[in-house]
């Protein structure tokens, strides 16, 4: 059945989501050709306006998949999802399950995107794209690379849980009288929370990316306490400076959290106006 | 057919039943329209047309046989006895409304004479 | 006398401390079409909701066909909401292919014979259709459905008088036998020789209930009046 459910949501969203990636990127690539063609001021203009779009790419579909959510789940039409056959928590999945790839899906394409950005950039320096790219890359330490590269995709994935979870809890039957303010104002108690979380596990945490010294970009064995301290009191700390991937656990830790606590509140709590 | 919504239903079908079978809509040993037809016709609930029929049944005026269905019975003299039976409840409506208006029987058969000759003239 | 096919013992729900239904207890046989009568703030669209199995949150026992509100239950109940439920996009093709996708006792073929009956156009979308052919397609896909129980919510309001015919007649024509149908509704005229029996619920409660013929043989008046009279007071 979340077969057919998954199938389902992507039949819907088919027509929304190729329409919304095919203006993007075709707004993508005519400014990018304006800009690998340096044409004076437009090119420049262009170049803002494709990055704009390829780093836009990826919240604008995440907000398609939060209104189709909440329409589907809790508009007029949640009157058909709700009476349809299934457990609540096997529609919670389906969805979050269609979200998480979708989202996938559109990080590839904003990266994709900034790398033609940079591509057509280069080409207007009179630069070799792909050399211009990896001396770019190779800037970045090895361990920051691979922790930011992790730590995105996380956060991607904590995304599209907490929306749907937060959506679902904010429609229960003890919420639900604030209509779509519900989820707005858990969504806003819940980055409070998350931030003081990972703020302190940041510091907590023994594990971390040394920076700066002779082990840069390494992972050590230690948090980010005695960097921080030695920083507010201004002197350099006794060892090496780190920065805490605490944050990683805690994004996974609240994912597990929210898609427990989202799937039986569809599954106990679900109560149509 | 006009339904009367503060009285039985189920009653008022058996009548009209009645009257069909009297009349000859519905000839000796004809089989009835299923139930769900009748129904459908009458603009009613299946129930209160299996219901009204069944009495229909209990009152001899048709048969059910399991596998073929329902049927018009053939015994005449039950027919006539039927039809009369309800013209007499319509004759008794008629004289209890003419007593209301004073008629006299001489007066009442003059007036049903005429309107009945009217009403063939028209046909 | 065959057994119940939906109880319902003590069904308490209140929101946010505002009673909706205090103690509601009903038993409905099936073979029968049950008119669900009440004024606003009877409890009506709450006991259906609950009953369909898509508000959460009461007190007391629901029993559908042995289940309690659940996926098991939704397999045999047809629910049909007050409200539009489908995509504005829908064309009726679009919807018949969606329930026949996710509804194992749907009829296809029934589907199409009730949307020719209504002379619903099948190359408009529901955005384009009036609200009384949004209904009429909607009932299309409810009765579609081989189901033990149907809920259907008010199918007749908001409805041009002659499609609220065209609709009965449609209910009446695809009801099956043994099934149990449930209407609810405040225009009992339309509706008095449709139903076998009748469940009038004020305040929260069942405050009458019987076979139709029954109840106009005791009062010695038609439904309508008698709702009128009940509700009055």
């Amino acid at each position: 059945m979340i077969g057919s459910l998954i199938a389902q949501e992507a039949r819907s969203l088919r027509r929304t989501l190729g329409g919304t990636a095919g203006i993007l990127v075709l707004v993508t690539l005519v400014c990018l050709a304006g800009a690998a063609l340096d044409i004076p001021f437009i090119g420049a203009v262009g170049l803002v306006v494709a990055i704009t779009a390829a780093v836009a790419f990826t919240p604008l579909v995440l907000g398609i998949l939060a209104e189709n959510y909440w329409r589907t789940m809790y508009g007029r039409e949640g009157y058909f999802t709700m009476a349809l056959p299934v457990a609540g928590r096997s529609l919670f999945a389906a969805k979050v399950i269609f979200g998480l790839i979708t989202a996938f899906a559109a990080a590839v394409a904003s990266v994709a995107l900034l790398l033609a950005c940079a591509a057509a950039f280069a080409l207007s320096i009179d630069q070799h794209p792909a050399r211009f790219i990896r001396e770019g890359l190779a800037q970045i330490p090895d361990g920051m690379g691979v922790f930011l590269a992790i730590a995105l995709l996380l956060q991607l994935i904590y995304l599209v849980i907490v929306g749907a979870a937060l959506m679902s809890i904010g429609a229960s039957a003890r919420f639900n009288h604030l209509g779509f303010g519900a989820p707005v104002i858990g969504g806003v108690l819940t980055y409070v929370v998350m931030t003081a979380v990972s703020f302190v596990a940041m510091l907590l945490v023994p594990l971390g990316i040394a920076i700066g010294g002779p082990d840069a970009g390494a992972f050590v064995a230690e948090g980010m306490l005695p960097t921080f301290l030695a920083q507010v009191a201004g002197h350099s700390p006794d060892g090496p400076e780190v920065v805490g991937v605490g944050v990683l656990f805690t994004s996974v830790a609240a994912s597990v959290v929210f898609a427990v606590w989202g799937a039986r509140t569809v599954e106990r709590s679900t109560s149509l106006r | 057919m006009q339904l009367d919504n503060s009285r039985p239903i189920w009653a008022q079908l058996v009548d009209e039943f009645r009257r069909n079978i009297a009349a000859g809509r519905w000839g000796p040993g004809q089989k009835l329209p299923p139930v769900r037809e009748l129904a459908l016709e009458l603009g009613v609930n299946p129930n209160t047309v299996q219901k009204s029929l069944s009495e229909v049944d209990r009152l001899g005026l048709t048969t059910t046989e399991r596998t073929s269905g329902r049927f018009v019975t053939r015994d005449e003299a039950l027919i006539s006895a039927a039809r009369a039976a309800l013209a007499t409840t319509t004759a008794d409506s008629f004289i209890s409304a003419a007593h209301g208006l004073g008629m006299s029987l001489d007066e009442a058969a003059r007036l049903v004479r005429d309107r009945w000759q009217l009403g063939k003239d028209s046909q | 006398m065959t057994s119940p096919i939906l109880e319902v013992t003590h069904l308490t729900k209140a929101y946010r401390g505002r009673p909706a239904l205090r103690g509601l207890s009903l038993s409905l046989q099936p073979g029968q079409i049950v008119g669900l009568m009440g004024d606003n703030g009877s409890g009506k669209t709450t006991l259906l909701k609950i009953l369909a199995g898509v508000l959460a949150d009461w007190e007391g026992t629901v029993s559908l066909a042995s289940h309690a509100p659940g996926p098991a239950s939704k397999q045999l109940v047809s629910f049909l909401p007050d409200a539009s439920f489908l995509p504005d996009s829908h064309r009726p093709a679009d919807s018949i292919s969606l329930f026949s996708r996710f509804f194992a006792d749907f009829d296809e073929a029934k589907a199409r014979e009730m949307v020719d009956f209504f002379g619903l156009p099948w190359d408009r979308s529901l955005k384009e259709m009036s609200k009384g052919m949004r209904e009429k397609l909607q009932i299309s896909l409810a009765m579609s459905r081989r189901a033990r129980i149907y809920l259907l919510d008010e199918p007749i309001s908001g409805v041009d008088p002659a499609s609220r015919d065209v609709i009965l007649r449609g209910i009446l024509q695809n009801f099956a036998e043994d099934a149990l149908l449930v209407i609810s509704t405040h225009l009992i005229q339309d509706v008095e020789q449709v139903v076998d029996s009748v469940v009038f619920l004020k305040d929260g409660q069942v405050f009458l209930e019987g076979a139709a013929d029954d109840l106009r043989d005791a009062h010695g008046s038609s439904l309508d009046a008698l709702f009128r009279k009940v509700y009055a007071s």
